[in-house]
């Protein structure tokens, strides 16, 4: 048996990206004191918002739009409960999740019919690779890193842009103290409440943007309850990341390259190795990480807890 | 004129707790008003009223003539009106700088032009702030410095300032009156919140006294008599200290600290390898400058914290024994804030509250015990059932240590017990700890009121820098001495 090493890097960095996405927007929410469980929720609702999308206008920018744009709305009603009316957000966000599996599943069969049929809808194209010509010649490095969806790049990048927000700049330090003391942040004039909103809408529209790679990227159609943890999965890499987007980065890429592993030691049809156990290999991984160096990490101070301003 | 005036300002909490009662207040250009009164008058309310920390169900705020609405702290600061709180308003993992920065708001200031600005005002007022250090590591002292430094930032007029000199130790306090001073040459108002009357006498030019929510008196400085005046205006009768108590020790010891190393939770050690006995009936002060290992100490021996290294052994207990405990941080560890005044009396004595094999809750006995510590040190609650939240900090301290003190127990450490109580709740405090010792426990007080720990105690361990530099008998107290040991090796001075 043999693995093919640069195959297993690209299809690392290829699958590394929805959950990099997500986790640099849960990442940035998260060090304003909130947590966000909904993060998965909303890429689910990206996931079919895109598809629907793609299947009835054929326009796959289109598509990504409205995925973006029901990711917002999602993450908007999760912000209007634990924001403004400062119910819990862990159950909030819990609830929301089982929300977007109920509603996706339902309006789905809504659309094409209670009845499975063998061959379920599905789009004609998919997402295309970004064309750069001549740079994806190169030797070695150009196939691993050129020839990816925008969205990779845009994802690293934004990954970049959210470390440099988060510690070089004003705006940065304002959302780290909301995380540590909201109440503290509140007393020195900084608008806690709007600057949680900007950050969960945000993340809605990046999330259901990476839902969208599931449906009308990675694959043509979508399935139900497809992000299959992904949002959480993004969760726990963050804290693995220790709150840094630049650790996010590195994590991701770990994550997605037992991800990948799996996928290759199930092609190679081994019967000893039952594919359950493979699926599971990424997740045991972040557990066995998370118990490695995990423990003595310190989150944002305030970090999944309500705050109101006392009247 | 006033730069800011309050007119007939009534609030009333949502709990149906009446805080202020058509109250008058009104702070001047270059002046000390000190704002006085008994835990639970409603000084902290007032004040937070005025710097739009909360609204007034009713009543008018002007300033220079001006009838405004302060929505939050925010449009107070706005108007010039800033408040030093008990609790700081610092994010404690955050460098100094950083705090700074956080408090600028609309102030656009590049971090060049800030550390001149702050250079600036630290030179005016006597500070050294170390900007690059984060807040955790620093003192009280410190800490409040910063918060008056970022009100200056924000080109504040009137400085509020709830118990500034509760947390504080002696020549901080003197070195925070010299800073009180300057800010009035400058021209700016001073409000200072306290219940220690000779701190008011000393700095104020202008005294306003409240009590049960009301204003009883408004004097100037020349008007004021003596002390005694002010004790009659604040609690109407007159506070008599009890003898003090025989002194019989027994030489057993019922606690063995030995070796004992501790760290904070960055893993820094704070106390470095210390041992003592504590004997039954002995109250044994610790003191020391805050920040020397106190919490961690505390923290070790009441079991919340586990030790790097060394023992900590109540002689005749097994090893599950917890001592009784008044921390020094009473919000965070002391009581569970949303959890009614009767629950929090007897969250640390469930089983003795309990009945029957299965320790079912015995709703009789756990309303006659609340009711005791209630009415043991008088803590002003609307009802048992009412949230600990509703009451003020100095009722929540009395609350605690009366907690601590009639739950049957052999050991216990007191830290900061009187910190922000008046002066009679404070004495009524000592007194209970002194005829707890004469019962024959034993107390570990750790206090950064000198005067406190000399009256009380049988003997003294100084602690400095994470060590026990020395322990005096009491026939050898000397607050000169004990001073000098406070700072010696390692120990610093903030």
């Amino acid at each position: 048996m043999s693995i093919d090493i640069s195959g297993l890097i690209f299809s690392a960095i290829s699958l590394m990206t929805p959950v990099l996405l997500a986790g640099i927007a849960e990442l940035l929410v998260e060090r304003s004191g909130v947590l966000n469980l909904g993060v998965e929720g909303a890429m689910l609702i990206g996931a079919f918002a895109a598809f629907m999308g793609a299947y009835y206008y054929g326009d796959l920018g289109l598509a990504s739009f409205i995925a973006a744009l029901s990711g917002m709305v999602f993450c908007a009603l999760f912000a209007i409960l634990t924001v403004s009316l400062a119910l819990n957000q862990m159950v909030t966000g819990l609830a929301m999740n089982l929300l977007a599996i109920g509603i996706t599943s339902y309006l789905y069969r809504a659309s094409f019919g209670w009845y499975v049929s063998p061959i379920p809808p599905h789009i004609k194209e998919t997402l295309k690779p970004i064309d750069l010509g001549a740079l994806s010649e190169m030797p070695v490095v150009g196939k691993l890193i050129f020839g990816h969806l925008p969205h990779t790049y845009f994802a690293i990048i934004l990954a970049i842009f959210g470390w440099w927000l988060i510690s070089k700049t004003g705006i940065g330090l304002k959302i780290r103290a909301m995380g540590e003391d909201p109440q503290v942040a509140d007393s020195l004039g900084i608008n806690v409440n709007l600057t949680r909103y900007t950050l969960l809408l945000a993340e809605g529209a990046i999330a259901g943007l990476a839902g969208s790679l599931l449906s009308i990227g990675y694959y043509n159609m979508f399935l139900d309850n497809m992000t299959q943890g992904r949002g959480y999965v993004a969760i726990a890499l963050v804290i693995l990341a220790r709150w840094n987007p630049m650790l996010l980065i590195a994590a991701s890429f770990f994550f997605s390259m037992v991800d990948a592993l799996q996928l290759r030691i199930q092609a190679l049809g081994l019967t000893y190795i039952p594919p359950q156990l493979a699926l599971m290999l990424p997740y045991l991984f972040t557990i066995i990480v998370l118990l490695a160096l995990g423990r003595k990490v310190r989150g944002p101070a305030a970090l999944a807890r309500s705050y109101k301003r006392q009247r | 004129m006033p730069i800011i005036e309050l007119r007939k300002i009534t609030k009333v909490y949502p709990g149906g707790i009446v805080a202020n009662r058509n109250v008058d207040f009104d702070v001047k250009e270059g002046e000390i008003h000190a704002l006085l009164g008994e835990n639970g008058a409603g000084k902290t309310t007032l004040m937070k009223i005025m710097s739009g920390g909360l609204k007034p169900t009713s009543g008018e705020i002007y300033v220079n003539g001006e009838r405004v609405n302060f929505g939050s702290p925010a449009d107070a600061l706005k108007y010039g009106i800033g408040m030093v709180h008990q609790h700081f308003a610092l994010i404690p993992s955050m460098t100094v700088l950083e705090n700074l920065r956080l408090g600028l708001f609309d102030r656009k200031l590049s971090k060049d032009q800030l550390i001149v600005e702050v250079g600036e005002l630290s030179k005016r007022l006597g500070f050294d702030l170390r900007l690059d250090v984060p807040v955790d590591a620093l003192s009280a002292g410190e800490r409040q410095r910063i918060e008056i430094i970022r009100l200056l930032l924000r080109k504040v007029r009137v400085l509020i300032f709830d118990e500034p000199t509760s947390l504080l130790c002696g020549p901080e306090i003197d070195r925070f009156f010299q800073a009180l001073k300057q800010l009035k040459s400058e021209g700016h108002g001073i409000v200072f919140i306290t219940h220690k009357i000779r701190e008011a006498l000393e700095v104020s030019d202008r005294i306003t006294v409240m009590r049960e929510g009301r204003v009883i008196a408004k004097l100037k400085r020349s008007e004021v008599m003596d002390e005694e005046q002010l004790v009659e205006l604040m609690i109407g009768e007159r506070i008599v200290p009890l003898p003090d108590r025989p002194r019989t020790p027994s030489d057993k010891p019922i606690l063995i600290v030995k070796d004992l190393v501790v760290s904070d939770d960055l893993g820094v050690e704070k106390v470095k390898g210390v041992s003592f006995d504590l004997r039954a009936g002995e109250v044994l002060g610790i003191a020391g400058v805050e920040g020397n290992g106190q919490r961690e100490l505390a923290e070790a021996i009441a079991g919340l914290r586990s030790p790097k290294s060394g023992e900590v052994v109540f002689i005749g207990e097994n090893s599950g024994f917890r001592p009784s405990y008044v921390p020094a941080d009473r919000v965070e560890l002391g009581v569970a804030m949303s959890l009614s005044v009767m629950v929090n009396s007897i969250i640390r004595s469930i089983d003795e509250n309990s009945k029957g094999r299965i320790k079912a809750l015995d709703f009789a006995k756990i309303g006659e015990f609340a009711q005791k510590v209630v009415s043991f040190l008088g803590v002003k609650a609307p009802s048992l059932g009412a949230p600990v939240k509703y009451l003020s900090g100095g009722n929540i301290q009395k609350l605690i240590v009366g907690r601590e003190i009639l739950k049957s127990t052999k050991v216990l450490i007191a830290e900061q017990p009187t910190a922000g109580l008046d002066a009679r709740s404070a004495e009524m405090v000592r007194n209970a700890l002194s005829e707890l010792a004469s019962k024959g426990v034993g107390i570990i007080l750790i206090s950064s009121d000198l005067d406190e720990i000399l009256k009380l105690s049988d003997r003294i361990a100084v602690i400095s820098g994470g060590r026990i530099v020395k322990i005096f008998e009491r026939a050898e107290f000397d607050p000169k001495l004990i001073g000098i040991h406070m700072l010696a090796a390692g120990g610093y001075m903030a």
